[in-house]
């Protein structure tokens, strides 16, 4: 079964992997990302225990197919990114602060200033491609009808940003769909670094993939957009 | 509640008072202290980040006598926190509502053996406070004077030109809960909502710039749906709400936003005109002139009176 999600948030932030005082964020979502966001949405626990160090993913989660775009709706908004400075606190590389360990039990125990880059009024496309008994119970969730344990809300990177509007479409808008570079591929504007499956425990088996938006703006996704998750 | 026990969820918007605000001054250039800012459609407005908003509400739980793990520390050579033990969610109102991450495997191990989760999610989500107004580049200068004479200290050499960014502006900013996470504690939750009530210090600044955060008008709905549905940064710059044209009888037939979901309070209610006041009170609306009324009435049916 097909359906097609529309995501908007006043503010968004898909941060890759990175370290250091400028936070960058991806122009859109990661399909690992989304793919948790569709699992969130359909009330499906992803998680392993979550009481060890690092919280691993479940290896029996069900197939879905992602297709990630950025719509063309000239009325809305435009989509920006911003760069705003914060104290972020952090567990600082080297010996800086190690006084200041003992006081905060384990938690982050040095401030330092960062610059974050955040999207402004983020517009997303989703398709998604599973069964029909998947598909129906992301909408349900969506409503409200799952009659099930949930924790938390859907939001869109960081979990102070939350969704205006998530809403299954009928009729597709015009989309720039995220397809992935491959080889021989011509050059193209607005590449990016994607991540296609965490691989928690073991950070060399995460796989990323290098994305471009389309050319144009279509309806349909080409085929090369859509993402088989999980890997 | 609904009758067949689904959790609803909590979005809300707060708008602020306007006042000339400069709490916020994530950078400097040279003398200058800069605001931080956002551009939106070709526009410079201030913002203030989430995180310092939790911190103001934290603070005023800890005011509100709420039991609190977490503490600033004020005399260290940086910014500095001190928490009393592990976090512990079953016992301090912060770790339950903003919650925290150990990270270094040996607390971790010592987590685990009192049954301690060393990481938990917040189930507090507040997004960016945004100014109503646009950044008109305003700008006020002052002068540190030199301390000088007998004085036993000083921190500068020379008496410095300050210059300081200000706009003159309202805040809004939309937070939401998830009733399944907090009916675990709720008298926790009902504090939180107190506290957004009531809300001061957002930010730093105030020595120099007093700027309260508590709402001058609210927006909220109560919904079985994960998502508010709305725009949540709906405030328009002369306090109105335009989207509130959409919320109409649950069973009217073309009902787009039901408004028995639906909490509005503060200014916009005392100001709305008599046919609107009708028209809201007739699609179900709950109407409040006074803010703090309507936090009250919210989390008893949000957390059960």
């Amino acid at each position: 079964m097909l359906v097609f999600l529309l995501l908007e948030a006043p503010f968004a932030s898909f941060r890759p992997f990175q370290s250091g005082s400028y936070r960058s964020t991806t122009p859109v979502p990661s399909p690992s990302t989304i793919y948790g966001i569709l699992l969130n949405l359909a009330g499906i626990e992803q998680r392993t225990e979550t009481d060890k160090p690092i919280t691993l993913i479940r290896d029996d989660l069900p197939d879905i197919e992602i297709a990630i775009g950025v719509p063309h709706y000239p009325e809305k908004p435009k989509s920006e990114i911003a760069v705003l400075s914060q104290q972020l606190h952090n567990y600082p590389v080297g010996a800086s602060g190690k006084e200041l360990a003992k006081k905060t039990y384990g938690n982050k125990y040095w401030i330092a200033p960062v610059r974050r880059e955040v999207i402004v009024n983020l517009k997303l496309i989703v398709g998604v491609k599973s069964d029909k008994s998947l598909c129906d119970r992301i909408v349900q969730g969506l409503n409200g009808e799952l009659n099930e344990p949930r924790y938390g809300l859907p939001f869109a990177g960081d979990n102070n940003f939350f969704f205006d509007n998530i809403q299954v479409l009928e009729k597709l808008p015009c989309t720039r769909w995220y397809c992935p570079l491959e080889d021989n591929t011509r050059p193209n504007r607005g590449i990016c670094r994607l991540t296609t499956w965490i691989n928690r425990a073991d950070n060399t088996k995460t796989q990323i993939r290098v994305f471009y938006p389309s050319d144009n703006f279509v309806l349909e996704p080409p085929e090369s957009a859509w993402s088989k998750l999980p890997h | 509640m609904t009758k067949n026990q689904t959790k609803l969820n909590l979005f809300a918007t707060v708008l602020t008072y306007p006042a000339p605000a400069g709490n916020y001054r994530g950078e400097s250039e040279e003398n200058r202290t800069v605001l931080q800012k956002i551009v939106k459609q070709g526009q410079k407005y201030a913002v203030i980040s989430p995180e310092s908003i939790r911190n103001a509400i934290r603070e005023s739980l800890i005011l509100l006598n709420q039991p609190n793990n977490r503490t600033r520390l004020h005399n260290e050579d940086q910014l500095a926190v001190e928490f009393k033990e592990y976090p512990n969610p079953a016992k301090y109102a912060d770790d339950f509502l903003f919650g925290y991450m150990v990270a270094q495997t040996n607390d971790v191990k010592k987590m685990r053996e009192q049954s301690l989760p060393p990481k938990r999610d917040s189930i507090f989500r507040c997004n960016m406070a945004v100014a109503l107004s646009p950044y008109k580049y305003d700008a006020v200068f002052h002068q540190s004077p030199l301390n000088a004479g007998k004085s036993p200290w000083k921190n500068a050499s020379t008496s410095a030109l300050l210059h300081r960014e200000v706009t003159h502006t309202a805040f809004q900013y939309p937070f939401a809960l998830s009733q399944g996470d907090c009916l675990e504690k709720p008298d926790w939750v009902r504090a939180l909502l107190q506290a957004i009530a009531q809300l001061n210090g957002v930010a730093g600044g105030h020595a120099r710039a007093y700027y309260e955060f508590a709402p001058c008008s609210v927006v909220a709905r109560l919904t079985p749906k994960l998502v508010a549905g709305y725009k949540t940064y709906g405030f328009e710059e002369d306090g109105s709400f335009p989207e509130l044209n959409r919320l109409c009888q649950r069973n009217s037939s073309d009902c787009d936003l039901p408004g028995d979901e639906f909490w509005i309070g503060g200014e916009m209610v005392r100001q709305m005109n008599e046919a609107e006041i009708s028209r809201l009170t007739n699609a179900g609306v709950h109407l409040f002139k006074n803010p703090e009324q309507l936090f009250d009435q919210l989390a008893n049916e949000f957390l059960g009176g």
